[in-house]
């Protein structure tokens, strides 16, 4: 007689097998005694390991684990509270310089911008009159004087 | 409300929600671990260290959406490699005193047999490898899945199935070796 694998067996007794296997099984069980003793002989251990009470937990033990529960979350809430405080107070820090960082570059930005486009502007213009004062006699000065002294007179 | 619930007021630090998961939680987890030390003592001190490490850990516990007691699993997982650790530390010393020595009341016939037949039942149980005494503990015992026990221990379900049927095995070896089985 064929047997179902042992795995099968486990997983009928665990109520782990699909509707069709379990079918299969419980056949097999109606005509296999060896299968339906060890079936049985899982059902024995079963009841006797779970029929095994455990002793409750005593009062002491209990007070014991309720009162250092209480003092290790007390000590975790300060915990938490010193480093939400931290927490709050770098904020605070990064904010202020924020702030501070914020108003100080923009008004000498806007005071250096103004700055260079007036002495831009200054520059430029002391530049062009600086040209016009500069070529003009230069260039009349020594036309009129080279062509004078090399110009034969008429009648020469 | 929901162990989820609990669990994100105790990571707030509510000390309501301590109490609601030790309620939920702390009977089956001390038989837990009595079951695998064998001493009551013992199981109440390891179960004093594991809520005390249920708090500090909180925080790194996620849900697991594809079990159903994902908490439970967790918690148990806790107890688990903990008692592991105990029992490694006090290997070959181990204790095999199963009945609660506390009660000087002589005992009725039928309460008798019954403290003897746990205690034996309790010594075969500490001759299983300690893998085998796990995994039938949190099958039978525990009724958690075969993933969850998985999750658990960490080990395959394949190797929870095969340890699960060796312990019932050794455990009907043992006992018909006893007596205490036809």
């Amino acid at each position: 007689m064929k047997h179902p694998p042992l795995e099968i067996l486990q997983d009928y007794f665990e109520n782990a097998l699909v509707l069709s296997q379990e079918k299969r099984v419980k056949e097999h069980l109606l005509v296999c005694d060896q299968c339906s003793k060890m079936m049985a002989d899982f059902a024995v251990i079963e009841t006797k390991v779970l029929n095994r009470s455990a002793p409750a937990i005593s009062a002491q033990a209990q007070q014991r684990i309720f009162a250092d529960a209480k003092k290790m979350l007390a000590q975790r809430g300060q915990q938490k509270l010193a480093q939400i405080e931290r927490q709050e107070k770098m904020k605070e820090f990064f904010h202020e310089w924020q702030e501070k960082l914020s108003f100080d570059w923009r008004v000498p930005a806007l005071q250096f911008a103004s700055l260079s486009l007036v002495l831009a502007v200054v520059v430029a213009v002391e530049t062009n009159q600086t040209e016009e004062t500069t070529y003009q006699p230069i260039s009349t000065d020594v036309q009129v004087s080279t062509y004078q002294d090399v110009t034969p007179q008429e009648g020469e | 409300m929901s162990d989820e619930t609990w669990v994100a007021q105790l990571k707030e630090g509510s000390e309501e929600a301590f109490q609601a998961l030790y309620q939920t939680y702390a009977p089956d987890l001390h038989r837990h671990l009595f079951y695998l030390l064998g001493d009551a003592q013992e199981a109440e001190d390891l179960l004093h260290e594991v809520m005390m490490l249920m708090i500090q850990k909180i925080g790194f516990y996620t849900p697991r959406p594809e079990m159903k007691n994902s908490f439970k699993a967790w918690l148990y997982r806790l107890s688990t490699h903990r008692a592991i650790d105990e029992i490694r530390k006090r290997k070959g010393k181990m204790t095999t005193e199963w009945t609660d020595v506390s009660d000087s009341e002589p005992l009725q016939d039928e309460l008798y047999e019954k403290r003897e037949q746990e205690g034996l039942i309790g010594e075969l149980l500490l001759q299983l490898p300690l893998m085998q005494r796990m995994v039938l503990g949190l099958r039978v015992n525990d009724d958690l899945s075969y993933l969850e026990i998985s999750a658990i221990l960490g080990k395959d379900v394949n190797t929870i199935k095969q340890s699960l049927f060796h312990a019932r095995k050794k455990m009907k070896e043992l006992l018909l070796a006893q007596g205490a089985m036809a």
